[in-house]
């Protein structure tokens, strides 16, 4: 061809004029969980159910949208529709999950007229004798209280779904009525939040297993003030032997009177090992990994039916395994990549997770007082991989992954009773974290003193090392004591965060908190 | 702008906000259309800074402009994964740009629409020119009437409305009208080229000529094109081509080196670079019109 190509048709060269430029954009950037506090998970909790009768069962937690004030009104605080919350296991060792339960909510607005989500009183409140026009006196205005999921009073009301999938295989987990979420804790004339929270525990049709979803305390604990301000305890960050040993408080659980959603699944063991049974502590297929994780839908660039780079129609907002890991280990500027990774990639976080800043904080900040061990710190690896004393001698380690490791043929012990201790493992508790997680387990601590070398043995496993802590330790209210075993959400009317220099530092009670 | 660019990094040395100024320079190297060095600025800063939203944006653009199609993706795909349904206008018109070179018209309007939802009502300037982008998408789609009414609206606060009054007339089919909005235009090569394409005058192509030359690099895309066609000056026209697709391999930048090929009797050669560029899957009609004038078509 050497004749030049003709002139293309004129309006599409036109249309070429018309490249717009960009315009200009300013952001401040944040971890993309700080914009997306809905999908902002808190806590992640695995361990065996320690409640009597029935097969060996683990209870599965995980915490979303932080620091809830039961006050705050009148939406209260519904789960997101869209968002995917997932708990997930790994049972092979690869740091994939094998066994997923996907929780799915839907919202319901049965009170449109109503200001208040939630409105009720004694057995119902009628307009007055001088009601003015054109409503009558003696005519029902508030409901009665509410006291079930289908009160008249009950204006926004949230259902869920739950969806096993194991092995890529989906089963709903289905019950003889629809899930309803437990709502927040209105106060005292307008619910009976107890007797909520024991309707919204539900047993399903599949043997065994239980969930719930719902707003409930806080299940941690810890003086988030002080720790955040660069670890300023109020305790010097090191207890005495009496205040370690005592369940008490000596400076103020910054969590008090606040509440969280929570999703739990309760399961018989053998559904989730990768044999299908209750394996012994010393069976290398003993040992689970637990991880929570949210999503939200995805815009994918390249749509259907063109070749498609997404993975899935949903794209991961956060993941959590082991406390604080994301919060005080992984660098600001990783976090987002942190939270949307997968934990088999972890590998890319190794230096941060095996020399960990937190220790060097702690080194710097009580001037070398305590000590720590020299990286790579691989008297961390049971944290991060398949490793004794969590997972039976000869379990492949895998690779680098914040998972929870739950050695699942490890007896559950009753917190408070025998054998208990709130340091967990460190404390003799086998059944306690970094096996798992239980609600009473105090991480921070436990954490304070596994990052300052105490699992690396001499000279890191004694004092100062090992009386590391906040001084806050036990949380300001009770837990249940059976499934989901999480603690009623404070009442909006009358809940009492406790202040440093309060009164009452120990659940309201007791001496004052350290200033 | 050199000079401009010595101070801003000196600037740098001691700016409160340092991120900041190496975004407006990798700002800069994009206005220069200098993609290289802003890609690379852009993957520098995201490993000083990880993970901010405004620098995957920049390499997203760099790459597009480069013609990296698969990394201009992945930019812009972590972009959206980082904000989850809370990306801004620029992101989403980023997108339009990328499915629209993609031959994904009806999701590049799609993304349109989402980024005009995300413009405050008060930023006109902006309103306007994703009107005008949308209004183009909708005339690639064959909607002529729609993208009449589109360009209407955009017409109201267009710093350049002649060049949006052009466009609107030619989707009506009214050639007149378009060449008389041109001529209103600031005397800019790429306008004056549109406009002697219109008028097949050779006083306009003179003067088209006279402002590429005024102004280096400034329409490369279409002193190939004269030079390959009415310039008649094959051999500077492949000169040129090869030039601009040895610093970048975008869809026009290589469709204007297969018309060179073409033009300078390198009919086979032509013919593969085209359909490289149709594989990237853009429907755009001058590509397409060139394309088919070497006996190609998109699938």
């Amino acid at each position: 061809m050497k004749k030049p190509l003709k002139r293309i048709f004129a309006p599409a060269l036109a249309l070429l004029l018309l490249t717009p430029p960009g315009f200009g954009a300013n952001h401040r950037e944040a971890p993309i969980t700080a914009l997306d506090h809905k999908a902002d998970i808190t806590d992640v909790f695995a361990f065996r159910s320690y409640d009597a009768g029935g097969v060996p069962r683990v209870t599965l937690i995980m915490c979303v949208d932080p620091l809830l004030e039961p006050a705050n009104g009148p939406n209260w605080f519904p789960f997101d529709p869209d968002i995917l919350y997932e708990l997930k296991v790994d049972n092979n060792n690869d740091a994939v999950e094998d066994v997923v339960f996907q929780v799915r909510f839907s919202t319901e607005q049965r009170l449109p007229g109503v200001a208040q989500a939630y409105a009720g009183a004694g057995a119902g409140i009628s307009t007055p004798a001088n009601s003015p026009a054109p409503i009558a006196p003696n005519t029902p205005l508030i409901p009665p209280r509410i006291t079930s999921f289908n009160d008249a009073g009950f204006g926004t009301r949230q259902t869920y779904t739950v969806t096993m999938v194991r092995n890529g295989v989906s089963t709903p987990i289905t019950g003889a009525t629809p899930f309803y979420a437990v709502p927040t804790n209105a106060g005292p004339r307008t619910m009976d939040y107890p007797a909520l929270f024991i309707q919204g525990t539900y047993s399903t049709s599949t043997a065994n297993v239980k969930v719930f979803s719902g707003t409930v305390d806080d299940p941690f604990w810890i003086d988030l003030g002080a720790a955040f301000d660069t670890l300023n305890f109020r305790n010097g960050a090191v207890m005495t032997p009496g205040q370690d040993a005592a369940a008490v408080n000596i400076t103020s659980d910054t969590v008090s009177g606040y509440a969280v959603n929570a999703i739990a699944v309760e399961v018989p063991v053998a559904m989730l090992t990768r044999t299908g049974a209750v394996e012994a502590a010393t069976s290398t297929a003993a040992t689970i990994g637990v991880w929570a994780s949210t999503s939200r839908p995805r815009l994918t660039t390249r749509r259907a039916p063109l070749p498609t780079v997404s993975s899935g129609s949903w794209s991961q907002v956060q993941r959590m395994g082991n406390p604080l890991i994301n919060e005080v280990l992984i660098g600001t500027g990783s976090k987002d990549r942190f939270s949307m990774d997968q934990p088999k990639n972890d590998g890319q976080f190794a230096a941060m997770l095996l020399d960990p800043l937190l220790a060097r904080l702690i080194n710097a900040a009580t001037g070398g007082a305590v000590a720590i061990p020299t990286p790579p710190r691989l008297d961390l690896l049971p944290l991060v991989t398949y490793a004794p004393p969590i997972a039976a001698m000869g379990t492949p380690a895998g690779p680098v992954a914040d998972m929870l490791r739950l050695n699942t043929g490890v007896a559950p012990v009753v917190p408070g009773g025998a054998g208990y201790s709130r340091l967990g493992l460190l404390g003799g508790d086998g059944a306690g974290y970094p096996n798992g997680r239980r609600l009473q387990d105090d991480v921070t601590d436990i954490s304070l003193r596994v990052v300052a070398g105490v699992l690396a043995g001499a000279p890191f496993n004694a004092a100062p090392n090992a009386f590391l802590g906040d001084g806050v330790n036990v949380n300001d209210t009770s837990y249940t004591a059976s499934f989901p075993f999480l603690g009623f959400c404070p009442s909006g009317r009358d809940r009492r965060h406790i202040d440093p220099g309060e009164v009452g530092c120990t659940a309201g009670a007791g001496p004052a908190c350290i200033p | 702008m050199r000079h401009f660019l010595v101070l801003l990094f000196v600037a740098s040395l001691g700016a409160a906000d340092p991120f900041g100024v190496r975004k407006v320079e990798i700002r800069l190297r994009l206005e220069q259309q200098d993609f290289a060095a802003a890609a690379e600025g852009a993957r520098l800063l995201n490993r000083q800074w990880p993970d901010n939203v405004e620098t995957y944006q920049l390499l997203a653009t760099a790459e597009l402009g480069l013609g990296n199609y698969e990394k201009a993706d992945q930019a812009l795909q972590w972009m959206f994964d980082l904000r989850l349904g809370k990306a801004d206008a620029r992101g989403y018109q980023l997108l339009a740009e990328f499915r629209e070179v993609t031959g994904d018209v009806e999701g590049a309007i799609e993304a349109l629409h989402l980024a005009f939802g995300r413009v405050q009502t008060g930023e006109a300037g902006n309103r306007s020119l994703l009107l005008a982008h949308l209004a183009r998408l909708q005339l690639l789609a064959g909607k002529l009437a729609l993208a009449g009414k589109i360009l209407r609206e955009a017409d109201l606060a267009m710093p350049e409305v002649g060049r949006v009054e052009s466009l609107r007339w030619l989707a009506l089919s009214r050639t007149d009208e378009a060449i008389a909005a041109l001529r209103h235009l600031p005397p800019k090569p790429r306008y004056l080229y549109a406009l002697a394409e219109l008028t097949h005058d050779p006083a306009d192509y003179a003067a088209f000529l006279k402002a590429a030359v005024a102004s280096p690099d400034s329409a490369n895309r279409e002193l190939v094109l004269y030079w390959a066609g009415v310039g008649a000056r094959p051999g500077e026209a492949l000169a040129l081509a090869r030039r601009e697709s040895a610093r970048r391999h975008d869809v026009l930048t290589q469709d204007a080196l297969a018309v060179a090929l073409a033009a300078a009797g390198q009919g086979d050669e032509a013919r593969k670079t085209m359909r490289a560029v149709l594989a990237v899957g853009t429907l755009d009609p001058a590509i397409v019109a060139h394309a088919k004038q070497l006996g190609l078509a998109p699938e």
